[in-house]
């Protein structure tokens, strides 16, 4: 080629270079950081699913109503409750399932009994709890010691207690109750605080909403209003009187201590904190520190939740607390305390040591990956019986954020709908998700708020009730592979005529000891099975069993065989 | 022939390959010679240019090939769903996107996009956004520090990672060693955090919030003497003084020191509530980003809260100005307050005009006309309130108050919606409650909630 013909064409060239250069590759304008793989056993990695969902198939066709869509009433987004009941003694579970369409709409709460044949049918009519309203939490106590368990509502502007009559009857007994209140009462549960045989109630009150108040994203979008909005609330304390067959509650909010400090409670916890025998009261508050109230025994409480360590996170934050789950996940005999929170926090493992004091260990616990949700009902259960806690979760956001796809929650819902959340432990406290073995429970995104526990099948193990915003309930049946045996013990007082709620059940086996709550108030917004229910591992023996009452007396019973049912009643034990 | 006849009649070897040879019987027509003054080569035109034309050209050439370099290795500008939001903040973002696509080499634009990205809570973007800035400027940590600060909500362990250019790029700055030191604590990289901690605390030995942190990680990592001591200034800092008290009460409280304990929680209580931390440098410069009409609104009250009186006011006026429905709405509130309720209701209308999906503007309409007397009429007007709001109080409320002359069924079923929405209003239950006093009703529980009025 001539030279000037390779001048003339040097500028095109060039500038050919320089585009082809550009189309080549874009490179990365800074290094991303790496992702990070998770650690485990590959085997472990590809376990058989621990649960399948089979809510139709049992009947149960139950798809919860929390209102009008787009108006963005708060409590629609807080959700509605479940309680695992077995209203009529008959030795199964039932379910009973809140709604949140408000006082006049058809969709009313409803209750389902369990039939022989493990299948669900709606009893709600002419129960008595067939009602309307904005339902938010529900427990479950014997408040009359009759030996039926009754049903407590707390809903956005009042409550409820609902009198079990037999029969699958209940009578509304709230109005000669003593209880009232107009506020947003969330979680509740009952706890015998005085030790007087009569099971009192506290209530975890929220924020003092405006129903008036219009509250936006940052980019202008209508979305839900934030707690921190609005006033908020202290928890409420009833103080069950034992007056004759219709129960009397008294306000003890005040004389108690717990109204002293406001705290937009959601979740509720009655155990003993400290180690002495007497219930204390944790409430897990939104946005604001937790506070631990702990039992003085003069019907007295005095908040240390700084003290003990439940207050805060690692870092000295407040987080959104929601759920609570108690058990002893790293088997050091003390109980610990999960809390759920929002998607930009990381949910709170505080495990107890010493005695109790606790600590945010929740990255050591494996809690902090980087799968983030919001998560509000939560359960630790060994739901392989391999003799350690394990740990379940539900989720969706409160706040839009980027939608789920298409067709796994109604259309409004997507932008708030999360999968949920199912770890495993490791036997030292550590949890390893198994979700993506678990599609029946994490494999879709929902809108979940309450999760009750229970052994619905009585065939040994937990399985799930999840309650869905505009959506279907989940009956998750347990069907993990068996890694071990199981014990499961309902503790009675028969001077009660029921449950001993508040027990702590403990259960030596192969030389390990492990203890159980009887409280079906955790979680959030939900009742669990009150059975204390144990995974043995592989030991095939009951060394012992004790069992420390709620008046702080203690009886052993005999060990013996696994892979069964017991039932123990105070007085029939031995002195220790 | 020419030596150019003999140039063209030799074809270049490229359009024939070798061994292509025109098979016998398939030559076309001979082609006739081209005049003379086709036969210039382009080549040869481009010679026959003046030299400084020539040269002029060639930097033209490499001038537009430069610009189509830049044009196809610019990244595309993240862009988030944007459907639904206020058209402020897609002016603005628009606005944003348009400076960096006019200089995408600008560190500054990337940067700008991302702060009014974030600051609408569009975080994934905002963070790419931050990510090109830091790599088109070397200089500052302040991109990598927002790119962190950004991520780490989203994923902290990246915000971790990120944090790292900030620090490399000035050891000696406080904010990005203090995050990134408390992200490790949360993620349990404990060794790592101290190592932060410690370096921060030789640049700044009294950062009152790093003290307490390093006395919290040694908490957690089971040290027993070292959280004390290294509690330090956090005793004495107006923002961390009541938090370090009860954090020592904490430990003194593991410690069995019960009395001790008791204590520092007495004098914890004493002293007024910490102040609140300065913000990072990235949420600083949020307020003032947020361009939304609610977000401005947010920031008027933050104003008149802090003491900016004139600053809100000034916010106040630009608002209505770039909102005049906004300007509407309190020129009607105003009127409201003054009994001159035509004007108001004036007002109202033309701001429901411009803003049909404004529920507080609807409803104080109804309340202008309600004044006036025409009852029907508002009660219409409230009804498309609750069309738009159905769980909306007050609109219940101001229904059923309309209905009690015309419709006494309906006002009771409003009314009773009203104080099932707000349980907590006297105002509601005391209406409901006269309402069926002159209709010789009980009170009766619970309220009932009518389904929304349907048009």
């Amino acid at each position: 080629m001539r030279q000037t013909t390779l001048i003339a064409i040097f500028p095109l060239l060039l500038g050919l270079a320089l585009l082809l250069a550009g189309c080549a590759g874009r490179g990365e304008p800074f290094r991303k950081p790496e992702a990070r793989k998770p650690k485990g056993d590959p085997g472990k990695a590809a376990a058989e699913p621990w649960f399948v969902e089979r809510a139709l198939e049992a009947g149960l066709d139950s798809v919860n109503d929390p209102g009008p869509e787009g108006s963005f009433f708060m409590p629609q987004s807080m959700g509605n409750g479940a309680a695992l009941i077995d209203f009529d003694q008959d030795g199964r579970l039932d379910l009973y399932l809140l709604n949140g369409a408000g006082p006049a709409s058809t969709s009313v709460n409803r209750l389902w009994h369990q039939e022989a044949d493990g299948r669900f049918r709606d009893v709600s009519a002419g129960s008595g709890v067939d009602v309307a309203g904005f339902g938010s939490g529900v427990a479950v106590g014997d408040v009359t010691n009759d030996g039926l368990p009754d049903l407590f509502v707390s809903e956005y502007g009042g409550l409820r207690l609902f009198i079990n009559d037999g029969g699958g009857r209940f009578h509304d007994a709230t109005a000669d109750s003593g209880l009232a209140g107009r506020g947003w009462g969330s979680s509740s549960s009952f706890v015998d605080y005085d030790r007087d045989g009569w099971l009192d109630l506290v209530v975890a009150n929220y924020v003092v909403y405006d129903a008036g108040s219009f509250c936006h994203a940052q980019d202008g979008t209508r979305d839900f209003c934030a707690p921190a909005e609005f006033p908020s609330a202290s928890a409420t304390l009833f103080r069950n009187t034992g007056r004759g067959p219709t129960p009397h509650f008294e306000d003890a909010s005040a004389s108690s201590g717990l109204a002293t400090l406001p705290g937009a409670g959601l979740g509720v916890l009655c155990a003993d904190f400290d180690g002495d025998g007497w219930d204390d009261i944790f409430v897990a508050n939104d946005q604001q520190p937790n506070r631990l109230w702990i039992n003085r025994h003069d019907g007295t409480f005095v908040d240390e939740a700084v003290l003990r360590g439940v207050a805060l996170t690692v870092i000295g934050a407040t987080a959104a607390n929601m759920g609570v789950a108690w058990g002893d996940v790293d088997a050091d005999g003390l109980s610990d305390l999960f809390v759920t929170h929002l998607e930009m926090e990381t949910h709170t493992l505080w495990k107890q040591g010493p005695r109790g004091a606790f600590l945010d260990q929740s990255a050591a616990a494996g809690l902090v990956g980087a799968e983030r949700s919001t998560g509000f009902g939560t359960v630790l259960a060994d739901f392989d019986l391999d003799g350690d806690l394990d740990l379940a979760w539900v989720n969706g956001r409160v706040f839009s954020g980027p939608p789920a796809p298409a067709g796994t929650a109604p259309p409004f819902w997507l932008r708030y709908a999360q999968p949920n959340a199912l770890a495993e432990n490791d036997g030292t406290g550590r949890f390893r998700s198994v979700a993506a073995a678990n599609s029946a429970f994490c494999g879709r995104a929902n809108v979940a708020r309450p999760l009750c526990a229970g052994d619905i099948d009585n065939d040994g193990d937990v399985d799930l009730v999840a309650g869905i915003t505009a959506g279907r309930v989940l009956l998750l049946e347990n069907v993990a592979p068996r890694r071990g045996h199981w014990l499961t013990v309902r503790a009675l007082d028969p001077a009660l005529q029921r449950d001993a709620i508040g027990a702590v059940v403990t259960v030596t086996a192969g030389g390990k000891i492990r203890h159980r709550h009887i409280q079906p108030g955790s979680s959030y917004l939900s009742s669990h099975d009150p059975r204390a229910h144990f995974g043995i591992g592989e030991t095939e023996t009951i060394d012992t069993l004790e069992v420390l009452w709620p008046d702080g007396t203690r009886e052993r019973f005999p060990g013996g065989s696994v892979d069964r049912a017991l039932v123990v009643r105070r007085g029939e034990g031995a002195s220790p | 022939m020419s030596r150019r006849h003999s140039d063209r009649s030799r074809a270049p070897a490229s359009a024939v390959p070798a061994g292509s040879a025109t098979p016998p019987g398939s030559a076309g027509p001979p082609t006739a010679p081209r005049p003379a003054s086709r036969a210039l080569s382009w080549s040869a035109r481009i010679q026959a240019l003046p030299g400084w034309l020539q040269l002029v050209s060639c930097g033209l050439l490499v001038a537009i090939g430069t610009a189509a370099w830049i044009w196809v290795n610019a990244p595309p500008i993240p862009r988030p769903d944007l459907a639904g939001a206020d058209p402020l903040v897609v002016l603005a973002i628009e606005d944003a996107e348009a400076r960096v696509r006019m200089t995408p080499e600008s560190a500054e634009a990337w940067g700008d996009l991302g702060l009014v990205l974030y600051a609408q809570s569009y975080g994934r973007e905002a963070v790419e956004c931050f990510r090109r800035a830091t790599a088109l400027d070397e200089r500052t940590w302040r991109w990598p520090f927002f790119a962190a600060a950004a991520s780490s909500h989203l994923a902290p362990a990246d915000g971790v990672t990120l944090m790292e250019e900030a620090i490399r790029r000035d050891p000696k700055a406080v904010w990005p060693r203090l995050l990134r030191a408390e992200w490790l604590v949360t993620l349990g990289r404990g060794d790592e955090a101290r190592a932060d901690y410690e370096s921060l605390l030789a640049v700044s030995p009294e950062h009152a919030r790093a003290r307490l942190g390093l006395a919290r990680l040694l908490l957690a990592s089971g040290d027993p003497d070292g959280p004390l001591a290294a509690l330090g200034t956090a005793l004495d800092h107006p923002s961390t003084r009541r938090a370090a008290r009860q954090f020592a009460a904490q430990v003194a409280a593991r410690q069995g020191k019960r009395d001790e304990a008791e204590r520092l929680l007495t004098a914890a209580a004493a002293l007024p509530a910490d102040t609140r931390w300065p913000e990072d440098p990235l949420a600083a410069e949020l307020p003032l980003r947020r361009v939304g009409k609610r977000s401005r609104i947010n920031l008027v009250s933050q104003m008149e809260s802090a003491g900016a009186v004139a600053e809100a006011d000034a916010l106040t006026r630009r608002i209505e100005e770039e909102n005049p429905e906004i300007y509407l709405f309190v020129e009607g509130r105003l009127r409201l307050e003054k009994g001159e309720a035509a004007a108001a209701e004036k007002a109202f209308r033309r701001g429901v005009e411009l803003d049909p999906k404004a529920v507080e503007i609807r409803f104080q309409l109804g309340r202008a006309i309600a004044l006036q007397g025409r009852l029907a009429e508002a009660a219409a007007v409230y009804r498309e309130v609750l069309e738009l709001e159905p769980g909306y109080g007050p609109g219940w409320l101001e229904l059923g108050r309309c209905l009690i002359q015309s419709d006494r069924v309906t006002a009771l079923a409003a009314l009773e919606s009203a104080v099932a929405y707000m349980p907590a209003s006297d105002e509601a239950r005391q209406e409901l409650a006269r309402v069926r006093r002159g209709s010789h009703q009980e009170d009766q529980a619970p309220p009932a909630v009518q389904e929304p009025p349907r048009p």
